[in-house]
């Protein structure tokens, strides 16, 4: 309640519960740890800015309707950022061990750090709706139900978004998965 | 269930998403289809592949980035100083300060640019404009001359004798101022007639009495020096010889038509 008056103590509060949601919310989008930073940032000044617009029903609670902010700004920050993000990724792919697939044989850790790179530029080509679903459920961990309350969408849809999402990525992912087998 | 539903539901069947019923038939449909079960090797793959890019990251500097976030908020929520407020007292002050600046402005371009016109700033070095002041001042001087030298006794208790003096030693002053001006000239028939002029005025204005001894001699004075007959011709002289146009004088057109 404070939060609304503008206090900057309860609002860190708030900033501590549900920093790690938004940050893997932000670094599912995003895929570096820079910008997941810049985009944290983002969401919680807006966040702080719009408060006072935010009214609490049975259906929407604050981490909800922050995930709505959350995903608008980095569906925003895709859009702009996407000439960028094409150099970026050059970047990220000269450097692929920041993913270790740990407690595994060499021959396999190989093969999955291949996969995370291929993988990479595949969530790109996703449409904003499919990757948001791919980024909650994957990195924030939620399910079905939770994903369509914050995308404000029905569970069918989800699903339908998510297996298309799927057989999508398998599509361009099937060279790699062929060579595995 | 066909293949087409069966992989819709496989990813909710790996992430244990799946009511009872419907993880069955998953399942009965895997183990028979050959397509399916292949299928479900891939997106089992995918699913592992995803989760592990998810458990990788690493977490930011928390505290870095909440002092960044509120040093947004902070500057973001200062009160913005509307362009002009009153009670801000920087702006008093220069609204005060450029007033004072403007009205001395104003006062020493009006002293410097706009010069009022006086008899005083004539330049008298200039011919053209000695000659002007020399005609005014024989134009001044003529009634006083004409008085005195048409004077008749009974004539004399009329006249404010202080007032005449007065007068004539103000005339004197101009004549001195003039004299002076015409030395620089070398104009000797001017200079001539002021100095005849100036020996009149100073009689006059040395006069004590209102005797008409004083007065008939100031006549006999302007009678013998003929000062009456030199202030016309000199008036004259300066008439036909004034330039109307282009060289054109008074004397020229005479000499044509004569």
């Amino acid at each position: 309640m404070l939060c609304w008056q503008g206090d900057l103590t309860a609002f860190e509060e708030l900033y501590n519960t549900n920093r790690g949601k938004i940050y893997r919310l932000a670094y599912g989008f995003v895929k570096n740890t820079a910008d997941a930073e810049d985009l944290l940032q983002e969401i919680f000044f807006k966040a702080f800015l719009a408060i006072k617009n935010f009214k609490p029903k049975k259906r929407l609670i604050f981490s909800t309707w922050l995930y709505r902010i959350g995903i608008n700004c980095s569906i925003s920050f895709l859009r702009k950022h996407k000439k960028q993000k094409e150099k970026n990724q050059d970047i990220l792919q000269e450097n692929p061990g920041q993913f270790k697939a740990q407690h595994l044989n060499p021959e396999t850790a190989l093969e999955i750090e291949e996969m995370h790179l291929a993988f990479k530029n595949e969530l790109n080509t996703l449409s904003s709706k499919q990757r948001t679903i791919i980024v909650l459920r994957y990195y924030n961990g939620l399910k079905i139900k939770e994903i369509a309350e914050k995308m404000r969408c029905s569970e069918g849809s989800v699903k339908k978004q998510l297996s298309r999402a799927f057989s999508k990525l398998k599509k361009q992912l099937n060279f790699l998965f062929g060579e595995k087998q | 269930m066909n293949c087409k539903e069966c992989e819709n539901l496989m990813e909710l069947f790996i992430q244990k998403d799946l009511p009872v019923k419907d993880k069955k038939m998953v399942e009965e449909h895997v183990n028979h289809c050959k397509t399916c079960s292949e299928t479900f090797i891939k997106t089992r793959q995918l699913v592992s592949t995803l989760q592990t890019s998810s458990h990788n990251i690493t977490m930011p500097d928390w505290d870095k980035s909440w002092t960044i976030i509120k040093q947004n908020i902070e500057r973001e929520s200062k009160p913005k100083r509307p362009i002009w407020n009153p009670r801000y007292s920087p702006w008093k002050y220069a609204v005060v300060g450029s007033i004072i600046i403007f009205f001395l402005g104003f006062l020493a371009g009006r002293k410097l640019f706009i010069s009022t016109p006086s008899e005083e700033s004539l330049d008298l070095k200039n011919p053209k404009n000695l000659q002007y002041a020399i005609c005014a001042y024989l134009e001044d001087i003529k009634p006083f001359i004409l008085e005195y030298g048409n004077y008749q006794p009974t004539q004399k208790n009329e006249v404010d004798f202080s007032f005449e003096k007065t007068l004539a030693s103000k005339l004197l002053m101009k004549n001195r101022v003039l004299q002076a001006h015409m030395l620089l000239m070398k104009n000797m028939k001017i200079q001539q007639l002021l100095t005849e002029l100036e020996i009149i005025l100073m009689e006059i204005s040395n006069m004590d009495t209102n005797e008409s001894e004083n007065f008939l001699f100031i006549k006999n004075l302007i009678k013998m020096k003929r000062t009456l007959y030199k202030i016309e011709k000199f008036y004259w002289e300066q008439f036909l010889n004034n330039d109307l146009s282009g060289g054109v004088t008074c004397k020229s057109i005479l000499k044509k038509t004569m």
